[in-house]
């Protein structure tokens, strides 16, 4: 395998996609349990409050990733006893 | 259009299986007292971090974006978990209808067991309240004893035990009363139709 794609490959961004997969599939088990197997109207409720605050938990989430910086050299200046950058 | 929502709205509750002549007289969940310390102890992790970053955020200069960006992560494992409890909750349930009693406890999102006991088989019906908080509360076993050696139908930590046993009882005398030699005359009745 070339070295410079395993250099370039973005490992990060690939497991970011993952958590975001098991995330949306968990929340898909949860509302799908609640749906299909709850009885009355309050298990329905229930999915359609989880499915709303799942979306905007999501939404917040990626907006306080684009504003955090994340990077080796802004964390080891809060942390400059720990990481030595 | 208003079909769409029509999941959201009161209705009579049905079930997998509901007969057309079968009426729902409950549907129990356990008391909420026992969701109760699972909450509190969710709304304890919820403040936790915050309280911690107040306490000992000043002391870190530059942390605030970072802080919150952890937090929110944090926020969507637990939002996960309080539904994952409401899920299992809501999905344990005992269903009493005029014809039957159906038990169905979910334990995890694959295990998930359902039991029935046609109501003409009741021996007879006891409940359990044992402890302080439950008398005060209202809310205990009910153990419903067959005929044979099966296992006993038990409701657990459900709510008002003793209104549901009579009602159970009630609805046993009238099932016996309107099906002489245990013979379902109801199926005629919509077989016919």
């Amino acid at each position: 395998m070339d070295a410079n794609f395993i250099q370039n490959f973005p490992f990060g961004l690939v497991l970011l996609a993952l958590l975001v997969l098991v995330y949306w599939i968990q929340a898909f088990f949860i509302i799908y349990h609640l749906i299909r197997f709850g009885i009355g109207p309050k298990p329905k409720i229930f999915s359609l409050i989880f499915f709303v605050g799942s979306a905007l938990l999501f939404m917040l989430v990626a907006g306080l990733y684009v504003n955090a910086d994340l990077s080796l050299g802004s964390i080891s200046k809060i942390f400059p006893d720990l990481i030595n950058y | 259009m208003a079909d769409s929502f029509s999941i959201f709205k009161s209705s009579k509750y049905t079930f997998d299986g509901k007969k057309p002549y079968e009426n729902v007289i409950h549907l129990l969940y356990r008391h909420w007292f026992v969701l109760f310390g699972k909450i509190l102890a969710l709304a304890i992790l919820l403040v936790m971090p915050v309280a911690l970053y107040l306490n000992l955020g000043s002391y870190v200069y530059g942390l605030t974006n970072i802080f919150w960006f952890l937090y929110s992560i944090y926020l969507l494992i637990w939002w996960h978990s309080l539904f994952y409890i409401l899920t299992m909750y809501l999905l344990d349930t005992w269903i009493v209808t005029d014809h039957r009693i159906i038990d169905s406890e979910q334990h995890g999102f694959f295990h998930r067991m359902v039991a029935e006991l046609n109501i003409s088989r009741i021996q007879d019906i006891s409940v359990i309240v044992s402890s302080p908080i439950a008398t005060f509360l209202d809310y205990g076993n009910l153990e419903i004893q067959t005929a044979g050696t099966e296992p006993k139908f038990v409701f657990k930590q459900i709510p008002h035990p003793n209104k549901v046993k009579d009602e159970i009882m009630r609805a046993h005398n009238e099932y016996m009363s309107q099906h002489r030699d245990n013979i379902e005359i109801h199926e005629k009745q919509f077989a016919g139709i």
